[in-house]
């Protein structure tokens, strides 16, 4: 059995559809990387991880849970950030968390083929936001959420990261509070919404080659 | 003229491991609201029409992975969809316009490089079910196929 410590939660949601419907139902699809260690509901808006704590004895070994938002109408992750920025806008420092307008000149209006857009940015979808994780799990001290700094090219180089508690065994509900863009009223304005994902904390009986010893004692 | 993105989410790691795509791939598109069904599934049938432009576009569920979509198969009567580098990067994406109105589902093949090494989406142990283009009245699609 693999033991993953690095669990990959990506989150795709078709951006127009769900700004049209005013909520994510029917528009949000989960995915992760521990199907074959137990997680169910891939590919739909019901995800559940499974995540296996049966031999994280120290924080060293902590499962670690990354989540990523995309549109599925954008650019893929694996574009590098560097391919987004306008070279002839005005530079500047970048303020964290902050979507300035010298920022905002900064980024290319581009579709999803890298083509420059009309101003009015029809056919641009500026990626989703993940904002914050709260809910059971975070209440209950099963998982420590924080948003993260990388230099990996992803999500602007930030992401929502936590690590879990191994000794909370069980079923837990969390709660994403995603943001999305749109364009209104020649502004783009961010509309808050939020969606339920589990993650289900297994513990079993740690089992290799030295805790099979019986062969080694005397028969009885 | 409008353009429909088709992503295929894949856990790369969980397709080398396995040798295959069969259940660590995902097909989405953002035109669910116009008639697109088996969202997140292999089987993702797009709604397309005349004149739509459509995009193939590729998230390994790790961003570090290397997968890239090398070919499409696809009736060329219907759509001929080319590989295309956003610019100075690396990484593509493949678009093609449907050319004519859908009268049948149109089943397509990918093949993905995944970390260099090329596998089938479907995958072949999958009994030939895959993503399809669908035109018209979705029903009667289903019942052509």
């Amino acid at each position: 059995m693999s033991h993953s410590q690095q669990l990959g939660i990506v989150v795709m949601i078709d951006v127009a559809a769900a700004i049209g419907a005013g909520r994510l139902d029917d528009h949000i699809y989960l995915v992760d990387n521990n199907r074959s260690e137990g997680s169910t509901g891939e590919g739909t808006a019901r995800l559940v991880s499974a995540i296996d704590a049966t031999r994280i004895h120290t924080q060293g070994h902590a499962q670690v849970l990354n989540w990523l938002a995309f549109g599925i109408g954008g650019l893929p992750p694996t574009v590098p950030k560097t391919f987004f920025v306008n070279p002839a806008a005005a530079t500047g420092p970048r303020l964290p968390g902050k979507i300035s307008e010298a920022h905002a000149a900064r980024v290319k209006v581009i579709d999803v083929t890298g083509t420059a857009v009309d101003a009015e940015g029809k056919g641009f979808a500026p990626p989703p936001v993940i904002t914050r994780i709260t809910g059971e799990a975070v209440d209950k001290c099963v998982m420590f959420p924080g948003e993260y700094g990388s230099p990996d090219p992803i999500s602007d180089g930030r992401y929502w990261s936590a690590t879990v508690n191994p000794n909370a065994v069980g079923l837990f509900a969390y709660t994403m509070h995603i943001t999305l863009f749109h364009r209104s009223d020649g502004a783009w304005k961010g509309v808050p919404m939020t969606w339920d994902a589990h993650i289900d904390v297994r513990k079993e009986e740690v089992r290799n080659g030295f805790c099979d010893i019986a062969h080694v004692l005397p028969g009885v | 003229m409008r353009t429909i993105t088709i992503t295929t989410v894949v856990d790369v790691a969980g397709a080398l491991a396995n040798d295959s795509t069969g259940g660590h791939v995902y097909l989405l598109d953002d035109n669910k609201l116009n008639g697109s069904t088996d969202e997140g599934t292999e089987t993702l049938r797009t709604k397309v029409r005349l004149g739509d432009r459509l995009v193939w576009t590729v998230h390994p569920l790790e961003v570090e992975s290397a997968v890239r979509i090398v070919w499409i198969a696809v009736d060329k009567a219907y759509c001929d969809p080319e590989e295309r580098e956003y610019e100075n990067t690396g990484v593509t994406y493949w678009v093609g316009t449907v050319k004519k109105d859908l009268e049948k589902a149109v089943p397509y093949r990918l093949t993905l490089s995944c970390g260099g090494r090329n596998l089938e989406v479907p995958a072949p142990s999958s009994s030939g079910a895959g993503p399809c283009l669908v035109g018209g009245d979705a029903a009667a699609n289903g019942q052509a196929r």
